[in-house]
């Protein structure tokens, strides 16, 4: 468990914007997906994808849809919706410069100040 | 996120809520299944990774709720359940519920239905613009508080520009109706032609009088009322700019009014321009103009107008001393509408009081009903506290339960106040009958919303307050057996609808008791087998000579009297209890000879008659003699006056042979002898006490403003046809005479008192139905106290008790609380009691008989509703009251 890490509060929205920006997918999909892109990194309690994804299609950000799953299933499928998209790219630019700002922060030296 | 999106999931959840809960529910499924599909395949047996899938998910249920949240669906989603759960409850206890429903009903069905009258005729403004700003003018003096304007009183008001924007006389009269079909007599009426753009009415056809149609040579135009042009005419539209016969003579149909018109009476039915004389508006004597009407300019309020029309009283009364009729004459306004609603006011407000009582009733009744259903609930309650619903949720579910109580009484509470709507509409005064009507609209139903609210209130949070005292340890370390504890909230209930049931009751035989006094009072005359009818002959063209109106007079006696069965007919210029409604009819000044000089001048009413007036009527004779065919035009004077008149002129002495003159001592006019004193005739209403009075033999009466012109007639027995024959008659000796009012005297009697008498059997009704409703909730409170005491009424049957202690022991419980309600309630009637005294008739507010007998009443009803959960308590087994311990 050593290389896993808490996801941020308030990051889970953005990760699964992202997951689901590569591609439509169902809930169990966007969980995966998250795990197989940080390559397992980041730790997610899988119950709480749930409440996020209904938040954020009442939020106009995803568009669910039922379909069937690879497996015959029925499922339902999510993909962004255009407000999703445009959030998504505001996400990701504040999030560099959260991370930009941050980075700067720590990889300060003492000579520097 | 948008307004729509929300919209549709709340509108999706509440139609559809089972499939959003399955969805919910699938995906997560989903989920679960694919996760523990993936753990089998990295080798996992499938239990142990149906169980992995689980723990990795994290609090199921948890995040099933948050999912809801999320859908913003978790408030609704708790109403609903709170609605199932109460929907339920209330099946389940299906007694109870209809009983709670059905008392709800009649509280709030008998509330809406009343706040609907009280509402079409105190708050509905009428069908005038700005209806608020229009007032109607009086004249008060000595002995006529409420007089009618005299035209040159209203000569003076129409000059009053700053306080008014325009003022209008009206004056009734009667008109004969002729040409094509029966002749008939019209209730007309005589308006200043500014009365239209004043109330601000327009025609339905046609149009309203110009501004000079009042002058001679364009004045005979005529307007008509939508009910005379839908019934005489057919409602046809060809009629305007053509002529009809009114009193012979041709007048230009210039339009016709609107259904909702009929100014000033219901039974308007025709207006034509008056044509006051400049003579006539320097008339400041006779009070007869039936309504003066204006319209406060914006900005003057009704002191203002009135601090003004008192100062213009006081300068006239200085300026004519001599004319200023019965001592100092004062002018006020009142708002129209309250010219309107006077009479019916008190009556109104009083039966909104009751049913308000009613609702109170009810609301108690169901409150307790709901407070012995929580006592047995309090297991559940504290189960569910105990399992971690909090004191709001509790609440809001027992909110919920009362709601649904309140709803389900509500929808059948407007059943209830439609169908009551119809006989309720005789609570609109008879002259907005046209004006007004009842319908429950939306002011109805937001106000029937508000008693709702309030009542759900009242009643719901009883049981809500009682829950959350309960003691959470106490009962679930019992269990489900019952606790004995005194319910002193439901005793309270008792207490209060006792009392206010008294209240009502004694207010309801209290009307009930006038009612019966006014039915058996001796109205002076008997009304039975008489039959009167109205000729009106005087003002018409070929009647003004005096001789041939007597001839027609005598023509139709003696026709009449000729009847098979016809035992007396006479003629009179107003049959008792007409003319009730605008105050006086022919009241004269007059001197009594020999009488010390008086502030002012006398005035008596005075009835033109031809012998035979009373026989027909039965009025007796007490000294003197009746007129006969002798007092002719060229015989001395006489009058026959009644009991008051003489008491009042000449007291301890005969007025036989006494006389007085019309007029002040002074005046040229001859002196009239006293021949007969007669009984007192409750002439203007049976509630109206005698007035001094006198009548005139018709022979002499030429020039006199009263003329004969009602017909009564006793028959032996009731006649069958008799009107119609009577019509036939009058028709044979004159074509066009119109006949109209033909009734029986019985039916004016019982219509005199018709107002009276449903307000009277309205309030009993209600007071019956609060006596009603008490009983049950006594009823319900009592048997409680019963179940709670099970317990401890088998340990005393088990140790000897007898059937009789212990059904002295429940009653004394019940007599205690009675007897608090009856003493309170006693209280409360002789507040209102007070309140009511001015629509007692002949019965004092505190009538001994009335309040013990209702006391007695409500005491037996009461107790009569603990006798029966008290006989039951007899029954209970010992044995079995001790084992369910």
């Amino acid at each position: 468990m050593g290389n896993r890490a808490q996801i941020l509060p308030g990051t889970l929205d953005l990760l699964i914007l992202k997951a689901v920006a590569l591609g439509p997918l169902h809930g169990y999909g966007v969980l995966l997906r998250i795990g197989q892109i940080s390559k397992g990194a980041l730790q997610i309690e899988q119950g709480a994808l749930y409440p996020a994804l209904f938040r954020l299609v009442r939020n106009g950000l995803l568009k669910a849809t039922w379909g069937v799953s690879e497996n015959n299933q029925r499922a339902k499928f999510y993909e962004l919706t255009t407000a999703g998209r445009k959030r998504l790219q505001q996400e990701i630019k504040s999030w560099d410069r959260l991370v930009a700002a941050i980075g700067s922060v720590l990889s300060t030296r003492p000579e520097e100040i | 996120m948008t307004l729509w999106s929300s919209l549709r999931t709340i509108l999706g959840f509440l139609f559809g809520r089972p499939q959003v809960e399955m969805e919910i529910e699938q995906e997560l499924q989903a989920h679960l299944r694919k996760r523990a599909d993936d753990l089998e395949g990295q080798g996992f047996s499938r239990g142990e990774a149906e169980r992995q899938a689980r723990i990795e998910f994290g609090g199921y249920q948890r995040y099933k709720e948050e999912c809801r949240e999320a859908l913003g669906t978790r408030l609704l989603a708790e109403l609903i359940a709170d609605v199932r759960y109460g929907l339920r409850q209330l099946r389940r206890n299906f007694g109870h519920t209809a009983v709670a429903v059905i008392t709800l009903a009649l509280g709030s069905g008998a509330t809406t239905a009343m706040f609907c009258v009280v509402d079409a005729v105190f708050l509905h403004p009428l069908p005038y613009r700005q209806s608020g700003r229009l007032v109607s003018f009086f004249s008060s003096s000595a002995g006529f508080p409420r007089n009618l304007p005299a035209p040159g009183s209203y000569a003076y008001w129409r000059t009053e520009k700053n306080l008014f924007e325009g003022v209008a006389a009206d004056d009734s009269r009667s008109y004969r109706l002729t040409g094509d079909g029966e002749p008939e007599q019209l209730e007309v009426e005589a308006v200043s032609p500014e009365l239209f753009p004043l109330l601000g009415v327009t025609p339905q056809l046609g149009r309203v009088f110009g501004p000079a149609e009042d002058k001679p040579g364009t004045d005979h135009v005529v307007l008509l009322s939508y009910r005379l042009w839908r019934g005489r005419f057919g409602g046809d539209p060809t009629l305007v700019g053509r002529n009809i016969l009114l009193n012979g003579e041709k007048y230009t149909v210039d339009g016709v009014m609107r259904p909702d018109f009929s100014f000033p009476f219901s039974t308007s039915e025709a207006w034509v321009p008056i044509d006051l004389t400049p003579e006539q508006l320097r008339d400041r004597w006779d009070h007869y103009l039936n309504e003066v009407v204006g319209r406060l300019r914006p900005g003057v309020t009704l002191q203002k107008a009135n601090a003004e029309l008192l100062l213009l009283s006081q300068q006239l009364a200085r300026a004519y001393p001599a004319t200023n009729g019965g001592g100092m004459e004062r002018f006020f306004v009142e708002p129209l509408r309250a010219t309107y609603t006077r009479d019916a006011r008190g009556g109104l407000l009083l039966l909104m009081a009751a049913v308000t009582f009613i609702l109170l009733i009810a609301c108690a009744n169901v409150a307790s009903l709901l407070l012995s259903r929580i006592e047995q609930r309090e297991h559940e309650i504290a189960t569910r506290t105990a399992l971690g619903a909090s004191r709001a949720r509790i609440l809001a579910q027992l909110l919920t339960e009362s709601a649904m109580l309140a709803i389900g009484g509500s929808a059948l509470g407007i059943v209830f106040a439609e169908r009551s709507l119809g006989f309720l509409k005789a609570l609109i005064p008879g002259d907005l009958v046209h004006s007004i009507a009842l319908t429950l609209d939306a002011r109805v139903l937001a106000f029937l919303v508000v008693v709702l609210l309030v009542s759900t209130l009242l009643f719901g949070s009883a049981p809500g307050m009682r829950a959350l005292q309960f003691d959470l340890n106490e009962i679930l370390k019992q269990g489900p057996t019952r606790t004995s504890r005194r319910p002193r909230l439901g005793e309270l209930f008792v207490v209060a609808e006792i009392a206010l049931s008294l209240t009502l009751v004694v207010g309801g035989g209290l009307l009930l008791k006038s009612f019966w006094k006014l039915r058996s009072l001796d109205p002076g005359f008997r009304s039975e087998n008489v039959t009167a009818l109205s000729l009106v002959t005087p003002t018409a063209q070929r009647f003004v000579d005096f001789n041939r109106r007597m001839a027609l007079f005598d023509r139709i006696l003696e026709r009449v009297r000729a009847l098979p069965g016809v035992k007396a007919a006479a003629f009179t210029s107003a049959v008792p209890l007409t003319w009730t409604g605008g105050g006086m009819i022919g009241t004269l000044p007059l001197t009594p000879q020999g009488a010390l000089p008086r502030q002012g001048v006398d005035r008596v009413n005075d009835r033109v008659i031809t012998p035979g007036y009373f026989e027909a009527l039965r009025i007796p004779l007490y000294r003197g003699r009746f007129f006969d065919e002798n007092d002719g035009p060229n015989a001395p004077l006489v009058a026959i006056v009644n009991e008051t008149m003489a008491r009042t002129y000449w007291p301890n002495q005969d007025a036989i042979g006494k006389q007085f003159k019309f007029g002040p001592a002074t005046a040229p006019t001859p002196w009239i002898q006293i021949v007969g004193v007669v009984g007192d005739v409750r002439q203007m209403g049976l509630d109206q006490p005698p007035q001094p009075e006198m009548y005139l033999p018709y022979r002499q009466a030429n020039g006199n403003y009263m003329v004969p012109q009602d017909l009564v007639v006793r028959t032996r027995g009731t006649l069958p046809g008799l009107g119609d024959m009577l019509r036939r008659l009058v028709w044979s000796v004159d074509p066009d005479q119109p006949v109209s009012k033909v009734m029986a005297m019985s039916e004016l009697v019982n219509q005199d008192i018709a107002s009276r008498r449903l307000r009277a059997f309205l309030l009993s009704g209600l007071a019956g139905m609060a006596l009603i409703l008490a009983c049950v909730g006594i009823y319900g409170v009592m048997t409680y106290v019963v179940t709670q005491r099970t317990h401890e009424i088998g340990i005393r049957a088990a140790l000897g008790a007898t059937p009789d202690d212990i059904v002295r022991s429940i009653l004394g419980c019940g007599a205690r609380l009675t007897l608090l309600g009856v003493g309170i309630g006693l209280a409360g009637a002789a507040v209102s009691g007070r309140l009511i005294a001015g629509l007692l008739f002949g019965v004092k507010p505190h009538d001994p008989l009335t309040v013990a007998l209702a006391a007695v009443l409500l005491a037996a009803v009461s107790l009569l509703a603990c006798y029966i959960p008290a006989q039951r308590a007899t029954k209970i087994d010992p044995v079995a009251a001790l084992r369910s311990e």
